[in-house]
């Protein structure tokens, strides 16, 4: 049985096509195979040889014909799929065999042109790799945490000198060239860039933007650590350097945990001087006193994305604090609320997503704890049962040591549900659901038994569970959102547009209707 | 956007034809990535970039690269522009070429004396026999071996078949001097066989290649040469790969690869040893290309060894 | 003889056709390639034995 496949785009010199010729050959049940340049001559011969196919006539002469002639149709998939394993992973010297690379520089032998590298090793081994991918020109995500700030120094300042983007340590998410890399949302292509030291604040607006029907150019995370003091903001400067050049890019979202004053300034002078408008959103902090010029500060990650659009010209939503339908839902829920739940109860798998909620409760419900708290004296132990209102951060190390992050494994987050909803004080659940790129294939299917059960558990004691959460996702995410958006009501959870509605929500209903609309 | 000066990089030598077409170029983009080598095809033709240690060629510009960096690892991408600044080149923004110090590869095209014909006999067949010991025969290498010893023809794979009666039907056509016919026979060859430069193109460079040199250094001239290279200069054109065409027209003009041109100079001129270990030299080109050149030499050098006008088929 | 002089700055990685090579767990490679990109998967091991934190890491990944 002969097939041709023809391939664009690939640049392979003599001897690794030779090679990959010769490896095909060997395979069982192939009794021929021949990778060469799709010449016209090239393609009359193997034509003429009974290797026939509507594509070949279609091919142009700098393409890659592979041909393969086997004795069956199962040697001929096994050869085509070897075929394509060969042209993405093979290096020459290595003849006969299929074998993945084991280093960068056997990866580079089969892919020379490559411009960037996806590293997640184990934190010790990472600064050396990404050093390496440095030094071969390519441009970097890290996705390894556990790099010292230092290494993080070392290495953002190689890339500075050489022009490329060190995305990371500890970064989560990227969206470059429209593509996701690590975890991450399906959203389509338009004018808001995004420079992000948050991975899951990255997640939230750019799916808020696509929401808003606007869309992404490019969505750079830094990695947690680029705010600090000690690396200054290095890719946060060089995103925004970037994105101001790039013709694209109408808008520009910088999103932080609040860095220190030195950072600050420095990041806001750079906002101001930049010659497209800059929404900074340092999850919080209040910017107002600042000399921002065009740009605006932003206190929510819902107001940067509505910011952000509103600048690249878009009209924006109505821009109420919670939707009108949902309070209506919650006026019915409030009502059934036992005297003793007083509390705002947040179970968080997005950090970013957890302190933001601090920030939108605390001026309206006062003192909120957790695990990454905002103030200090707030702080409390992540595992230890949860006293007053509380947002924890389930995604933080004591809960995800030697297990599974809470956006896959919910059952840290379910167990806790469990326990929230036996304590008489708990007024409200709030939670974070993600979807897309690396995220658990079906939350709404594992979390809504236990909303489910949550709420039976109250009801059986004489009490009445609100449960509130947000979707961090478009339609466009394998998880089909409109399902889970679904499933997730079944179980009789509110679902809010954003992080930040849900948080204001969620007071609502612990304050009986008197706070959440601010 | 960042304020990173491109990295720029010394050419060594400069090809004479790179040469010239750096000269008449304002324009370019980039056609190919590859370890070992950037192609530009600029107005006036293709160049290549390749590492210092590489080959020197009438197209290549050999460039010092800083520890071992291969070629491809300037984020350079096919479809990058290329500017031409007075002895700069600017490729894709991203990597700078001075050719400013460059050493000019612009081998001699005469080699004297020229030995008489049962010596070039001799040489070529000792050119043959190390093609067929050391080269890499799965291109066209198997047809090195002398007529009648290729019964092996149904186990010759499917472009060495295809090809084999194609050069016989050009060797005719040159010996024929019919022009017509010649620039059929090349036109059926080009572009066929394996390779990055098909197998077929290299054996009609190293073809063409030889029969210049030769007609330059003794003078002999066949009338079917002048069709060949004639065909070689203007009928590669879309039938190949830019690179094998490039290649091809500076064959037609005399202009090779260092290796080739010294095993020719050798053939024409030297003792069995030279030419042996220059025809080591060339089968270590590339995958099959220096045997395939090699191929191209040896049936070159037989049609200008053969007497003149010998009509019917049969080799001596 | 032309008076401009060769640009600054290199473009970046904005617009380009993306070729990635992956180093470490699997899947990002995969959903990298599920978007249509070129991806290269390195078969990583640790340079000198010692892959407790490997484990660690898989574990929270899932993988």
């Amino acid at each position: 049985m002969k097939k041709v496949v023809i391939r664009k785009g690939i640049y392979r010199d003599s001897i690794n096509l030779m090679q990959m010729s010769t490896a095909l050959s060997k395979l069982p049940g192939v009794s021929q195979a021949a990778v060469v340049m799709a010449t016209e001559l090239n393609r009359r011969v193997l034509a003429e040889a009974g290797f026939a196919g509507s594509d070949i006539s279609r091919a142009a002469t700098d393409d890659m014909i592979v041909a393969v002639d086997a004795r069956d149709a199962k040697s001929l998939d096994a050869a085509l799929a070897e075929a394509e394993d060969l042209i993405l992973s093979k290096g020459p010297g290595s003849a006969g065999e299929a074998r993945l690379p084991g280093s960068l520089e056997e990866a580079l032998q089969a892919v020379p042109d490559a411009n960037m590298v996806l590293i997640s090793v184990p934190g010790r081994f990472a600064r050396r790799e990404a050093s390496h991918a440095l030094s071969r020109g390519l441009n970097v995500f890290l996705f390894s945490s556990n790099v010292s700030l230092d290494e993080e120094l070392e290495l953002k300042e190689a890339a500075r000198e050489r022009g490329l983007l060190m995305m990371g340590p500890d970064c989560g998410t990227s969206i470059i060239n429209h593509k996701v890399f690590g975890f991450g949302n399906a959203v389509r292509p338009g004018p808001i860039g995004i420079v992000s030291a948050s991975g899951t604040g990255l997640q939230e607006v750019s799916t808020l933007v696509h929401k808003n029907g606007l869309g992404i150019s490019q969505a750079i995370g830094t990695g947690s650590g680029d705010m600090s003091e000690l690396v200054g903001g290095i890719t946060m400067a060089e995103g925004l350097r970037r994105l101001e050049g790039d013709p694209e890019t109408k808008a520009i979202v910088l999103i932080s945990k609040p860095p220190s004053p030195k950072v600050a300034a420095k990041v806001l002078a750079m906002a101001r001087d930049c010659k497209k408008p800059v929404v900074v959103n340092f999850l919080g902090a209040d910017l107002t006193a600042q000399a921002l010029g065009r740009a605006r500060g932003a206190r929510t990650l819902e107001d940067a994305a509505r910011a952000a659009c509103s600048a690249a010209g878009a009209q924006p939503p109505s821009a109420e604090a919670v939707p009108r339908e949902l309070v209506a839902s919650a006026s019915l829920e409030w009502p059934k609320l036992a005297e003793s739940q007083r509390y705002v109860r947040g179970l968080f798998a997005g950090g970013t997503l957890c302190y933001e909620a601090q920030v939108v409760l605390g001026p309206v419900v006062g003192d909120v704890y957790s695990n990454g708290p905002i103030r200090p004296e707030l702080k409390v132990e992540g595992e230890a049962p949860s006293k007053k209102h509380a947002c924890i951060d389930m995604g933080a190390e004591e809960f995800v040591e030697g297990r599974l992050h809470p956006m896959i494994d919910f059952a840290l987050r379910k167990t806790r549900i469990a326990k929230e909803a036996a304590d008489p004080e708990t007024a409200v659940l709030l939670l974070d659901v993600e979807l897309g790129y690396g995220s658990n294939p079906d939350p709404a299917g594992e979390l809504s038994p236990s909303i489910r059960d949550a709420k039976a558990a109250a009801a059986s004691r004489g009490r009445y569970l609100p449960v509130v959460a947000s979707i961090v996702a478009t339609e466009g995410d394998l998880q089909n959102l409109a399902k889970q958006e679904a499933t997730l009501r079944d179980a009789g959870t509110l679902i809010a547009p954003s992080n930040a509605s849900a948080t204001r929500l969620a007071a609502m209903i612990a304050s009986r209707g008197k706070g959440g609309a601010s | 956007m960042t304020a990173v000066d491109p990295p720029r990089l010394e050419a060594v030598t400069v090809g004479e034809a790179a040469n010239a077409i750096l000269g008449g170029s304002r324009r370019g983009r980039v056609e190919g990535v590859y370890r070992g080598a950037v192609n530009v095809s600029l107005r006036g033709g293709l160049v290549s970039l390749v590492p210092e240690p590489s080959e020197r060629g009438p197209i290549n510009i050999n460039v010092a690269l800083p520890d071992g960096r291969p070629m491809s690892s300037f984020g350079l991408q096919a479809g990058d522009k290329v500017r031409v600044y007075g002895t700069t080149l600017d490729v894709g923004g991203r990597l700078l070429v001075s050719t400013r110090s460059a050493g000019l590869y612009s081998p001699s095209m005469r080699f004297e004396p020229v030995l008489p014909l049962e010596e070039l006999r001799r040489n070529l067949l000792a050119a043959r026999r190390t093609g067929l010991a050391h080269g890499n025969l799965s291109g066209l290498g198997e047809l090195l071996r002398a007529e009648g010893g290729q019964d092996t023809r149904g186990s010759l794979g499917l472009f060495a078949s295809a090809a084999a009666p194609r050069i016989e039907a050009l060797e005719e056509s040159v010996r024929r001097g019919d022009a017509a016919l010649t620039a059929r026979a090349v036109s059926e060859l080009t572009g066929l066989g394996p390779g990055l430069t098909p197998s077929s193109d290299d054996m009609l460079a190293g073809m063409a290649l030889f029969m210049v040199l030769c007609s330059r250094s003794s003078h002999v001239s066949r009338p079917g040469f002048e069709a060949l290279l004639r065909a070689l200069g203007s009928g590669a054109r879309g039938r190949t790969t830019a690179l094998s065409e490039a290649y091809l027209k500076e064959a037609s003009a005399g202009r090779g690869n260092e290796a080739v041109v010294s095993l020719c100079e050798a053939l024409l001129t030297g003792r069995e040893g030279a030419v042996v270990s220059r025809t080591r030299r060339l089968l270590g080109v590339g995958e099959t290309s220096g045997t395939d050149t090699l191929l191209g030499v040896v049936i070159g050098g037989e049609l200008c060894v053969e007497p003149a006008h010998r009509p019917g088929g049969h080799r001596p | 003889m032309p008076k401009a002089k060769p640009r600054r700055g290199a473009p970046g990685i904005f617009g380009r056709d993306l070729k990635v090579v992956n180093i470490g767990i699997p899947t990002f490679a995969d959903d990298l390639s599920a978007q249509g990109v070129t991806v290269v998967k390195v078969d990583w091991k640790p340079p000198a034995g010692g892959d407790s934190e490997m484990m660690r890491l898989l574990d929270k990944l899932g993988t």
